[in-house]
C-alpha cells in the first residue's frame, strides 16, 4: 500500500471543512467547561447536559464526512483511507477536548459517550446523509434523559452510566467501530448537494 | 402567496421528523404521566415541557429549510426572480413552523382529551400551552435566522444541539443554582406544584415567558431580514425595526425576570401579578376509612393515590395510633414538605406534601423511602422542625416504626449508629401495651429532645 502524501490528507481535511469543525468542537468543549456548574449535581437536567454536548461534537464529526465532490471522488483510490484518517483524527481531538472540559467530573464517561454517539452519527451519515446525522444521537439523548429523569438507568441508556461500567464502554466501542467501518467503506450518503 | 405556501407544504422536510417525535414522546415521562391522577394544570405543564423535545427539531427543521437555497446552489437563480426574497424565505419558514405547531397542537389536544376523561376536579388551563407554543415559535425562528446567516454544513446540527443545550442549561441553572435567568427556560414549570389545585393559578411566569419569547422572535426575524438588507431598502428598514423592537422587548423581559420571586403559590412577577386573584380555592377533602384517616384534595382522587398513601401512612403509624399527642388525621396540604415535620394543631394533624402517585406504589424508589422516613420522623419531632435534625432517640423510634412497617430505612437520615439501632430493637421487643404506656408518658420529652436512646426501654 502506497503511503499517503501529507498534502493529500490536508487537502481532504480542508475539503471537509476540518478547521471549522475543529473550531466548533473546541467551542463545544469550552461551553461544556463553562456550564460545568450546571452540568454536575443531582437531577435530570444536569445529567443530560453533558450528553447533549457530546452528541453535538459527534454530530459535527459526522457532518464533516459529507463529500462535496459527488461521484468523481468515489473513483479515487485513497478515499477510504482518507476518511479513516479524518474520523480518527477528529474522534481523538474531540475526545481529548471533552475530557479536558470534564476534568474532575468523570472525563472517561465523556470520552465513552463521544465514542458511542459518534458511532451512531456515522452510521446515520452512511444510511441517510451527513448533514442529518445529528438526528440519531440527539434522539438517543432524549431517550437517556427520560431514563435519568425516571431513575431507571440501565444498559439501554448506557451513556447515563458511570465510566466504571464496562458493558457501557463495550457498547460505545462497538458503535464507534461499526460507524467508522461503515463511513470508511462506503462514505457518507450523497442525498443532495451540501453547503461548503 | 397561498400557492407558494401550498408548494412549500408539499416539499418541506419537517413532516419527516414528526413520526420520530411521536415515538420519542411515547418513550418520555410525558406519556408515562398519562395515567391517573390527572391534574389539569400538571398536564398542561407536561405539554409545555414537550418543547424540550419539539423545540430542537423545530429549530433544526427551520435551519435546514432556510439553508435550502444555498445548499442547492439556487441562491443566484432565485435572486433574479421578482418576488421579495425575504417574504419568499419567510413562507418556507412559516410552513416549517406550521408543521411543528400543528404537531404541538395535536399533542395538546390528545393530552387534554385524555385528561378530560380522567380529571376529578377543575378545568383546562391554557397559559402553559400558550407559552409553550410561543417557545416553539421562538425556537423555530431562531433556527431559521441561523440557517440563513451561517452558511455551513454544520448549521443544522449546531442549531439542534444548541437549542436543547440552552433549554437544559437554563433549567439546570434554575434548579441547581437558583439563577432567575433559568425561569425563562421553556422547561421551567409556569406554575408551582403546590399551587396546582390549592390556589388560583397565577400566570405571572407564563406572561413573562411569552414577552421574552416574542422579543426573541423579533430578534430572530430581524436578523433574518438583515440577511437580505442589500436586496431592498424596505427589507433593511423592516429588519432594523424588528431588531430594535426585539432587543427592547427581550431586555424588558430580562429586567422583569430579575424582579421575579418564588412564594408558596409559585412564581410572582410583580409587574404581572394580580394580588386580588391570588387566593386559596375552597374544597372538601376526600378521606380514607382507615384507623388514621388520610385526606387528599378531590383532584387527587382519580387513581390509586388515596389508597396507596392511606396504606403506607397507616402501616407506619399503626403502633402509635391512640397515643395522646399523636395525629388524628393525615392531610395533604400545600404547605406540607418532606423536609420538615408536618404535625400541627390540637388535636394534631399530620400534613404531607401534595404529589402525584401513578400506579400502585410511590416512584421512584428513592422518593418512596424518603417520604416514608419523613412520615415516621414527623410523628416524633416537633411540627415544622427539619427532619434532618432529629435526635438519636427520635431516630430510634422512627426506625422502629419503619421496620415494623417493613420499610427499609436508608443511611442518611438514619446514620449507622449502633445505639439508635439497639434502641429501635428494644422498643420492638416491648409488648404493645408497655410501648403505648411508655410513649404516652414520654412523648412530650421525646419531641422536646430530652430523651436519649439509652432511655428507651
Amino acid at each position: 500500500m502506497n503511503p499517503l502524501p501529507a498534502r493529500l490528507a490536508w487537502l481532504h481535511l480542508r475539503s471537509r471543512r476540518a478547521p471549522l469543525a475543529l473550531a466548533l468542537v473546541i467551542a463545544l468543549a469550552a461551553v461544556l467547561r463553562l456550564m460545568q456548574p450546571w452540568a454536575v449535581g443531582p437531577g435530570p437536567f444536569a445529567g443530560t447536559l453533558p450528553l447533549v454536548l457530546a452528541a453535538g461534537a459527534a454530530a459535527i464529526i459526522a457532518a464533516g464526512t459529507q463529500n462535496p465532490f459527488g461521484d468523481p471522488e468515489h473513483a479515487t483510490w485513497p478515499a477510504p483511507r482518507l476518511r479513516l484518517i479524518q474520523v480518527a483524527a477528529f474522534v481523538l481531538a474531540a475526545a481529548g477536548l471533552l475530557a479536558l472540559a470534564r476534568l474532575g467530573h468523570d472525563p472517561l464517561a465523556a470520552i465513552r459517550n463521544l465514542a458511542g454517539f459518534t458511532g451512531l452519527a456515522l452510521i446515520t451519515a452512511t444510511v441517510i446523509s451527513a448533514p442529518l446525522a445529528w438526528i440519531t444521537p440527539l434522539a438517543y439523548v432524549f431517550y437517556c434523559g427520560g431514563a435519568i429523569d425516571g431513575q431507571i438507568v440501565n444498559l439501554w441508556s448506557w451513556p447515563a452510566l458511570p465510566a466504571t461500567n464496562h458493558s457501557a464502554t463495550v457498547i460505545a466501542l462497538l458503535l464507534l467501530s461499526g460507524g467508522t467501518l461503515a463511513i470508511t467503506r462506503f462514505g457518507a450518503r450523497d442525498s443532495q448537494p451540501t453547503p461548503t | 402567496m397561498i400557492r407558494l405556501l401550498r408548494i412549500e407544504a408539499r416539499h418541506n422536510p419537517a413532516p419527516l421528523v414528526l413520526p420520530l417525535l411521536a415515538l420519542l414522546l411515547w418513550l418520555t415521562p410525558i406519556a408515562q404521566n398519562l395515567s391517573p391522577v390527572a391534574l389539569w394544570l400538571d398536564r398542561s405543564v407536561d405539554v409545555e415541557s414537550s418543547i424540550q423535545l419539539i423545540g430542537p427539531f423545530a429549530a433544526a427543521a427551520a435551519a435546514w429549510t432556510a439553508s435550502r437555497e444555498h445548499r442547492r446552489r439556487m441562491a443566484d437563480l432565485l435572486a433574479s426572480t421578482p418576488r421579495n426574497p425575504y417574504l419568499r424565505t419567510l413562507a418556507a419558514w412559516l410552513v416549517s413552523l406550521g408543521w411543528m405547531a400543528a404537531f404541538y397542537v395535536i399533542l395538546a389536544a390528545v393530552v387534554l382529551s385524555i385528561t378530560a376523561a380522567q380529571a376529578t376536579w377543575g378545568g383546562p388551563q391554557w397559559w402553559p400551552l400558550v407559552d409553550g407554543l410561543a417557545a416553539l415559535i421562538m425556537c423555530s425562528a431562531g433556527g431559521f435566522a441561523l440557517g440563513l446567516l451561517l452558511r455551513t454544513r454544520f448549521v443544522t446540527p449546531l442549531v439542534a444541539v444548541g437549542t436543547l443545550g440552552v433549554i437544559l442549561g437554563l433549567m439546570s441553572a434554575a434548579v441547581n443554582s437558583g439563577g432567575v435567568i433559568g425561569l425563562l427556560s421553556p422547561l421551567y414549570p409556569a406554575f408551582g406544584l403546590n399551587a396546582l389545585v390549592f390556589y388560583a393559578p397565577q400566570p405571572d411566569l407564563s406572561m413573562l415567558k411569552i414577552v421574552c419569547y416574542v422579543g426573541a422572535l423579533g430578534l430572530a426575524l430581524g436578523l433574518a431580514a438583515w440577511h437580505f438588507r442589500a436586496d431592498r431598502p424596505s427589507i433593511r428598514r423592516a429588519g432594523a425595526a424588528l431588531l430594535a423592537a426585539g432587543l427592547a422587548i427581550t431586555a424588558a423581559a430580562g429586567g422583569l425576570d430579575a424582579t421575579a420571586r418564588t412564594d408558596s403559590h409559585g412564581i410572582v412577577v410583580p409587574a404581572f401579578h394580580n394580588a386580588a386573584a391570588d387566593h386559596a380555592v375552597p374544597y372538601t377533602p376526600v378521606c380514607s376509612h382507615t384507623p388514621l384517616p388520610v385526606c387528599v384534595h378531590p383532584a387527587y382522587d382519580g387513581g390509586s393515590e388515596l389508597a396507596v398513601l392511606a396504606t403506607l401512612i397507616n402501616k407506619i403509624a399503626a403502633p402509635v395510633l391512640g397515643v395522646p399527642g399523636m395525629p388524628v388525621r393525615a392531610e395533604q396540604a400545600p404547605a406540607g414538605s418532606a423536609d420538615y415535620g408536618g404535625l400541627h394543631g390540637d388535636p394534631p394533624v399530620l400534613d404531607f406534601q401534595p404529589f402525584i402517585v401513578h400506579g400502585t406504589s410511590l416512584q421512584p424508589q428513592s422518593f418512596a423511602q424518603y417520604f416514608a422516613e419523613s412520615i415516621a420522623l414527623s410523628l416524633v419531632i416537633p411540627g415544622h422542625s427539619p427532619i434532618a435534625a432529629a435526635t438519636p432517640a427520635q431516630q430510634a423510634i422512627a426506625l422502629y416504626l419503619l421496620r415494623q412497617a417493613h420499610d427499609p430505612a436508608v443511611l442518611g437520615l438514619f446514620p449507622a449508629d449502633p445505639a439508635v439501632a439497639a434502641a429501635a430493637a428494644r422498643l420492638a421487643a416491648e409488648s404493645p401495651a408497655a410501648r403505648t404506656a411508655w410513649l404516652t408518658t414520654h412523648l412530650a420529652a421525646i419531641r422536646a429532645g430530652h430523651v436519649t436512646p439509652q432511655d428507651i426501654p
